[in-house]
């Protein structure tokens, strides 16, 4: 970690295929930005006990609402996840961007794959 | 055995089969890296190739957030 900040200290516009000066905001900042061990050793721990609750919470009856629960946690991990340990909280918005056009072209495909489950045997219940 | 269990342990194969060949082929690439780390490697600031294997790692860790509940807790009450 600490060579890689020296030579790019030493050789600001050589090696590392940033066409600007040092003292310019990098575009690629999630490249080279450090994240403290702290926070990722408390992501870590909010997704342990995550994973302890939803193992609770699956013990509990809920009905219907066991696999709303259990999904809802499932995204809350996966959002900290992608936030943090992918490094998208530090990233540009043109990587933002492109994180969420994909999370709504999903939403499309599972509205479309919905649309059909539930209207499969219309009329029939 | 029973059509139910059947699609069932049909997707559970299927979906615990791609995730563990998702976790091989991720083990190979960082015994690799580990290899050419070991070789001197990424110490001159070209750390794209473990950045990106960081991405995929957790792309495999988001997969098994997913499976986790889905496979084994959510049709217990049903």
């Amino acid at each position: 970690m600490s060579a890689h900040k020296d030579s790019h200290a030493m050789q600001p516009h050589g090696g590392t295929g940033h066409d600007h000066g040092p003292n310019e905001q990098d575009v690629h900042d999630s490249l080279n930005h450090i994240v403290s061990p702290v926070i990722y050793i408390t992501v870590a721990a909010i997704l342990l006990v995550m994973t302890a609750v939803t193992a609770a919470v699956s013990f509990v009856d809920l009905g219907t609402f066991n696999a709303v629960v259990a999904l809802f946690i499932a995204c809350f991990k996966a959002s900290i996840v992608v936030l943090f340990f992918m490094h998208v909280k530090y990233s540009s918005k043109l990587t933002k961007l492109t994180l969420f056009s994909g999370l709504f072209l999903f939403c499309v495909l599972i509205a479309l794959t919905l649309s059909d489950y539930t209207t499969r045997a219309w009329g029939r219940w | 055995m029973a059509r139910h269990t059947e699609v069932y342990f049909g997707l559970y194969f299927a979906m615990t089969g791609m995730h563990a060949l998702h976790m091989i082929i991720g083990i190979c690439i960082l015994g690799f890296m580990i290899f050419r780390a070991r070789a001197g490697a990424y110490t001159n600031g070209h750390v794209t190739f473990v950045n990106n294997f960081g991405l995929y790692w957790h792309f495999v860790d988001i997969v098994w957030i997913f499976l986790y509940p889905l496979l084994y807790l959510i049709s217990r009450h049903a």
